[in-house]
């Protein structure tokens, strides 16, 4: 019998020790070797096998990159270098074959026989559906009521071991929150930039069915839902809006992209035929993973909008007023001490809060009297005043004004600042 | 062709003069796979049962089972059938699985250069010599301590699960 050269080169294996055997098969042929001995002519497993057991290694999935010198003696004496760089794979690929031999050396007599090969079975790695959605905002995204365009930030991963469009749904209409953010629009971060932009150069508007992002087993794309905030909302007001991720396949197979619908898949449901066409020759069976498990459904999220929930009260008061004469008479001369209670109410952070205090020309700020407490990080209670840098806090005197820059303060801070001025 | 024609000839010749061939052992292996399905019992504890592997996923586990059979009329010295089975590409083996009736189950960390017992396995992780995990072994080998007479059949068996 000749030597099949088919199996050798067989595409369904596609690891790198694959192809090494591929070589070590292609220069035996090369060198003229024939059929007849057990050596020159290996059924393709067995090769393997030899192989394996000859050079000494293997490539394990998940594995960092490594190295790997391979010598290999035979009746030609060849030495091989090859340099292995492999994927951090968190699963077989869909399509896959894995090919198991097993091999019997026996002696009879005292005399070893030919080793004895079995049959070699095959099993096919089936396509699992699986798609993991996180919510990317640590918090509820802050907004105004009546903003417009307010985003939310998602993360799609293709957990599953093909390679698979999304149809991405958004759902605004979530019940239990205090408002439905109307609109909804979905777009895929395309232009490189974190964070929605856009317009020209912006990021995609996503249109279902039409370019549904198409990813590859283990990796991620970033989508944003933009949507619209209804005006007269309370402080505090949630709102939710949720992304979904359902594998293209799933919605051919079971006609529906919507786990509220009797015919969404459960895991384990498989679609004969409907794998990845990519690989495994688009005869590999789909099987609907556990991330579609109605307990948790991992192929959703929710994100959510909270309707700006910071008040900043300001209070200013006078404390003392002492007149040249030891009274209390508003008159030239008098000294007059003033604080101003800055407090900030509710659940969200005041951002950029900056206190000003244009005094009156009749009023001649006191040197170094200005006092925060507690005073923010990076600032300085004295007089310079610079109205770029860090320390943006202390007396204004072109504009006869007194600044205190306080920055972002969470709900329930307060802050007290005090001066004195005299009247001229 | 020429060659075997000749080698026919000789053959039957030896055989007509009632030249007797030495008796061999035919020894036939054969390996078969199933997945092990999970199954849950009413009274709450997992076990498995064996379905044919036709529908596989990652996080699979499948049993392989290799039967041997001496379908010669010579019998295989004691202690000198030896099976080897590496663990299959983009599996890797469960700890404590092998099994095979009357032998001596050994592995290996080095593509089957050399083979141990499971405790007696190392490999260098991070240039630290520790203890071999399961996933690390490479290859199987079973030492079938008794000999194989003709008839006489038995097999082996490892399991494994998909990467």
């Amino acid at each position: 019998m000749p030597c099949d050269r088919s199996h050798v080169n067989k595409p369904a294996k596609r690891t790198l020790l694959t192809d090494f055997a591929a070589v070590l098969a292609n220069v035996l042929i090369g060198l003229g070797m024939d059929s007849q001995s057990d050596m020159e002519c290996l059924a393709p497993n067995r090769l393997d096998s030899r192989r394996r057991s000859r050079v000494g290694l293997r490539q394990r999935a998940g594995g960092s990159c490594q190295r790997i010198d391979v010598v290999m003696r035979s009746t030609a004496a060849l030495t091989l270098l090859v340099w292995s760089t492999c994927a951090a794979a968190l699963g077989t690929g869909a399509g896959a074959r894995i090919d198991s031999t097993a091999h019997m050396t026996f002696d009879v007599a005292g005399i070893a026989q030919p080793t004895v090969a079995s049959n070699t079975v095959a099993l096919d790695v089936n396509e699992v559906l699986d798609a993991v959605v996180v919510s990317q905002d640590a918090a509820p995204v802050s907004v105004a009521s009546g903003a417009t365009g307010a985003w939310l930030s998602f993360s799609v991963t293709n957990t599953g071991n093909g390679s698979e469009p999304f149809r991405l749904v958004v759902d605004a209409a979530i019940t239990g929150d205090d408002f439905d953010p109307t609109s909804p629009a979905i777009y895929v971060e395309t232009n490189g930039t974190p964070g929605l932009q856009l317009g020209a150069g912006g990021d995609t508007p996503y249109v279902i069915g039409s370019n549904d992002p198409v990813l590859v087993r283990d990796s991620s794309a970033s989508v944003y839902v933009a949507a619209n905030i209804p005006v007269g909302l309370a402080q505090g007001a949630l709102g939710r809006a949720s992304l979904r991720a359902v594998p293209r396949t799933v919605f051919v197979e079971a006609g529906t992209d919507d786990p509220s619908n009797a015919a969404f898949p459960v895991p384990g449901t498989a679609y004969p035929g409907a794998g990845d066409p990519a690989s495994g020759g688009g005869n590999v069976i789909a099987v609907v993973g556990s991330t579609f498990a109605s307990s948790t459904l991992r192929i959703r999220a929710d994100g959510a909008y909270r309707v700006n929930a910071a008040v900043v009260t300001l209070s200013k008061t006078v404390t003392s007023v002492t007149d040249p004469a030891g009274g209390a008479r508003l008159i030239p001369g008098a000294v007059v001490h003033y604080r101003i209670d800055v407090g900030v109410a509710g659940s969200d952070a005041a951002q950029g809060l900056v206190v000003r205090d244009p005094l009156p020309a009749d009023l001649a700020y006191v040197a170094s009297s200005l006092a925060v407490t507690p005073l923010p990080a990076g600032q300085q209670a004295d007089d310079d005043f610079a109205p770029v840098g860090s320390d943006n806090t202390g007396f204004d005197g072109p504009n006869n004004t007194v600044v205190v820059t306080l920055g972002d303060l969470v709900g329930g801070s307060a802050v007290v600042v005090s001066f004195i001025a005299t009247i001229k | 062709m020429t060659a075997a024609i000749r080698t026919l000839k000789i053959a039957t010749l030896l055989a007509c003069v009632g030249w007797i061939a030495p008796a061999l052992a035919d020894v036939k292996l054969t390996t078969s796979v199933q997945k092990m399905e999970r199954v849950a019992s009413p009274d709450g504890t997992v076990g498995t049962r064996l379905v044919p592997a036709e529908n596989v996923i990652p996080g699979d586990d499948v049993r392989y089972t290799i039967t041997f059979v001496n379908e010669g009329k010579a019998a295989a010295d004691a202690g000198s059938v030896v099976i080897t089975n590496p663990v299959p590409e983009n599996t890797h083996y469960i700890a404590d699985s092998a099994f095979g009736s009357g032998t001596s189950i050994q592995f290996s960390v080095d593509g089957g250069k050399t083979f141990h017992p499971a405790n007696e396995l190392s490999v260098v992780r991070d240039g630290v010599k520790v203890p071999a995990q399961p996933a690390d072994y490479t290859t199987i080998r079973w030492v079938f301590a008794p000999a194989l007479a003709p008839a006489a059949q038995s097999y082996v068996s490892f399991n494994a699960r998909l990467e």
